[in-house]
């Protein structure tokens, strides 16, 4: 991507954030006209953005909204909550460029022209009073004698045009602080441009330079309304002409990268070999990686699709059912008549993690001097092999050496310390998207209700404030559907008509802390009971010696969900289960609390960085594998014979708990141990709320990684949280509990 | 400045040529009825400027800085000189 791209995309998401800010506290206060400015210059300058890197739709997009924007200004338009989510539309639609121009490395979004359209269409509709765009109704009409002249003169061109424009300024026009031709660069995709003078040029000491002599003929792809648009202050001096009706052509899948097309098509050289041997390993293997060069280009859809032609494929034997299929994903095809063909899976908006980090000077200074240090600690080495070669004492040696690595930890312990320091980033980084879901949130279920936000600067690690968007966002979503009383509700019960949500963090030791509290009618325990037992969560006697704290936790269980109707925003069928996973994922805590008629206050509580994790080390089916040492519980020594079979899988009794217990071995599929020892050595971990036993061959080490968590196409890699290099470079997998004994 | 003339022989447009640039354009050329107009660095030309090179059918040398410029405009400019 280049670079004016990389910079576009990191400010123009700045821009947005800022805007959409200043809109929604506009909103609460239509007089604030700081605010006012802000979002105007927050536009304004959106629209230079775009307009450096070329992005005509954007501007166009943006110079509507600015035309609002300084309505309201002068006055002539009032800030109304429609007005408002007109312009913060078109911020999102802002958001979707800028996310599309990201994945596909800095390529313009193919139907950017139309999604301008839309927003100018949208503006259009609200400055009925004679606005620019109502002028925009341009009538087809038969072929004018100019246009055939234009079309005849440039024949290279005829192909692409599809309006003609010819733009006569009048002559004083230059006094009015005009430029026609400033005004004609700006049409989107000129593809020919005739100036040509009114009369015969004079002799030049008689030309007039004050004056405009010229008629201006323009060809453009793009269409009558954006000319008309960009043209509106003019258009008195203007005759458009519509050459055909645009056609909003789509072409070529824009979803793939390069480099996954060509991992598609290396699959498919694998597919064509005609070699028997080993035939169905690669039939798999190439089925396997096309699918996950799918997944990894966000088409989930489409990865299932290639899966199900995948087993279709091995059932038949032949490789040319996935053949096809990968091709039909290289030309961006839906293949017909694919085995249960469920259609694509609806997709939920891509969250897309900053890529760029802003990072304190004065944080990149430190690592500067650490360098530093550490070279001098590295030149100390070779001075102490010097002295090794030349016969010095080993004891004295070996001092030398201890006193050297005490100093090369400290030093290295301090890297580490200013290297995390780099990955934090403030909370406000998620927070700030929040009021703006939160007013769309409150407006369609109309039930009034305010965010605020507290501890927005509070830090934790990138990886950890970019997971908590959903989490945060799906609480929200609950309090506000379920937690919130309706306005009249509201104030029955004496409450402000407009609820409260508090959204706050802080820092907690080396812990980060999030609440989401809300001033709504509390969680009936009683429901919750009931609920419970109807959906099977859990059972009457159960829930009869279960604590108050204990039912509230219910909430997160898998499978409970107290939404009695299904809105838009909630209730679909992921509940608070989703949440306690996320968190724990994070190797965080969630939990809840509620007071009947005062309010519920959901926390989080999380590490501040995810970066050092201590780790066990296993032996199992002859490989390393690393355990996560916070989700250990102990280890144990379990005689074969205590082992009972439960089905299909094994359990043992622990004081007086039945556990349920995986040969690990077995589980990642590379098969039994073949000698059995008397004693199986068992890892007992708490995962999901409750405790599984792991069988290995043999414990380890414990010691603390720099974990890395899977990128690119091993992201969906099943049951691995992620790889550390071990002291004599073997890469130790560490597995994902949490997935192992789902 | 963005307009002037300089050995007498070549007139330079540098920068953004606003209107306020037409008339010392149009003396320079008067004046210097066979110089070259060197627009190398120009990033831009108000219409009056523009009107004036074809008007005058200006020699011009190289390519203006400006994609519009060098794509729309320069080959119209060059056609006027015919």
């Amino acid at each position: 991507m280049n670079e004016f791209v990389e910079q576009f995309l990191l400010e123009a998401r700045e821009l947005v954030e800022q805007a959409t800010d200043d809109l929604l506290a506009l909103e609460e206060k239509p007089g604030d006209s700081e605010r006012l400015d802000s979002a105007f210059r927050a536009f304004h300058t959106l629209k230079g953005a775009a307009g450096i890197v070329d992005f005509a739709a954007m501007t166009r997009a943006m110079h509507a909204a600015e035309d609002v924007l300084s309505a309201i200004r002068t006055g002539a338009n009032p800030v109304t909550p429609r007005l408002i989510g007109d312009c913060l539309t078109c911020l999102d639609q802002v958001i979707q460029w800028l996310d599309a121009m990201q994945v596909s490395g800095g390529e313009l979004p193919p139907d950017a022209e139309a999604g301008a359209d839309a927003i100018l269409r949208r503006f259009g509709e609200e400055s009925r009073v004679g606005g620019p765009v109502a002028l925009l109704a341009l009538p087809q009409q038969a072929p004018v004698s100019w246009v055939e002249a234009m079309l005849d003169g440039h024949p290279e061109a005829a192909a692409e045009a599809s309006t003609a424009i010819r733009y006569s300024p009048d002559p004083g026009c230059f006094f009015r602080g005009e430029d026609p031709l400033g005004l004609i660069a700006q049409l989107p995709g000129i593809v020919a441009l005739d100036l040509l003078p009114v009369a015969p040029w004079p002799e030049l000491d008689a030309l007039d330079p004050f004056a405009c002599h010229l008629v201006l003929m323009v060809l453009i792809s793009g269409s009558a309304e954006q000319a008309a648009t960009l043209l509106h202050q003019v258009l008195d001096q203007v005759e458009i002409r519509p050459l055909r009706v645009a056609t909003g052509g789509v072409e070529g899948d824009p979803g793939l990268s390069a480099a996954a097309r060509k991992l598609l098509e290396a699959q498919l050289l694998l597919l064509a070999e005609d070699v028997a041997e080993g035939a169905a390993g690669r039939l798999a293997s190439a089925g396997k990686v096309a699918a996950n060069v799918l997944r990894h280009g966000g088409k989930m859809a489409e990865a299932e699709r290639l899966e199900r032609h995948l087993s279709h494929s091995q059932t038949a034997g032949d490789p040319r059912i996935l053949a096809t299929a990968i091709e039909a994903a290289l030309n961006g095809r839906l293949l017909a008549g694919a085995p249960d063909d469920v259609g694509p899976a609806p997709r939920l908006p891509e969250e897309t993690a900053a890529r760029a980090l802003r990072v304190d000077v004065e944080r990149v200074d430190a690592l500067v001097t650490l360098t530093g240090e550490l070279t001098i600690a590295k030149n100390a080495i070779s001075h102490m092999a010097g002295l090794a070669q030349d016969g010095m004492d080993p004891k004295a040696l070996a001092a030398l050496l201890k006193q050297h690595h005490v100093q090369l930890d400290r030093l290295v312990d301090e890297l580490q310390q200013s290297v995390l320091r780099i990955r934090v980033l403030p909370l406000n980084h998620v927070f700030r998207r929040f009021p703006r879901l939160v007013r769309d949130m409150a407006a369609s279920l109309g039930r009034p209700a305010r965010l605020v936000t507290e501890g927005e600067a509070t830090e934790a690690d990138k990886a950890i404030v970019e997971a908590l968007f959903e989490p945060l966002l799906h609480v929200l979503r609950n309090a506000i559907s379920h937690g919130i009383e309706t306005a009249s509700e509201r104030a029955a019960l004496g409450k402000p008509p407009v609820a409260t949500v508090h959204l706050r963090a802080t820092r907690d030791g080396e812990h980060v802390i999030i609440e989401v509290a809300d001033d709504g009618r509390g969680i009936d325990l009683e429901r919750i009971r009931e609920v419970a037992m109807e959906r099977g969560v859990a059972q009457a006697e159960t829930l009869a010696a279960m604590t108050e704290a204990e039912v509230m936790d219910l909430i997160f269980a898998p499978g409970f969900s107290t939404a009695t109707a299904v809105t838009g925003l909630s209730g679909r069928g992921v509940g608070m289960d989703a949440v306690r996973m996320a968190v724990d994922r994070l190797g965080g805590r969630v939990g809840i609390e509620s007071r009947p008629g005062e309010g519920t206050l959901v926390r989080f509580t999380l590490p501040l960085t995810l970066m050092m994790t201590a780790v066990m080390t296993v032996e199992a089916g002859g490989q390393l594998f690393g355990i996560p040492l916070d989700a250990v519980v102990q280890t144990v020594s379990v005689p074969h014979d205590r082992i009972l079979p439960v089905g299909a899988s094994h359990a043992f009794v622990l004081r007086d708990r039945t556990i349920p217990l995986l040969e690990l071995a077995e589980v990642l599929g590379q098969g039994r141990t073949m000698t059995p020892a008397a004693e199986a050595k068992v890892v007992v971990a708490a995962v999901r709320g409750g405790l599984g036993g792991l069988e290995v061959d043999r414990l380890g080490e414990r010691m603390n990684v720099m974990l890395r968590p899977l990128d690119g196409l091993l992201t969906s890699l099943w049951g691995v949280a992620g790889t550390t290099l071990l002291g004599d470079g073997r890469v130790l997998i560490v597995l994902d509990l949490e997935e192992i004994f789902r | 400045m963005t307009v002037r003339l300089v050995d007498g022989v070549t007139i330079v447009l540098e920068g953004q040529c606003e209107i306020d640039d037409a008339d010392p354009l149009l003396r320079h050329l008067l004046a210097a009825p066979h110089a070259t107009v060197d627009w190398r660095l120009c990033q831009g030309a108000h219409t009056a400027i523009i009107q004036i090179l074809l008007a005058s059918k200006a020699v011009v040398h190289g390519l203006p800085d400006s994609i519009f410029l060098q794509r729309n405009v320069a080959p119209l400019v060059k056609k006027a000189q015919d």
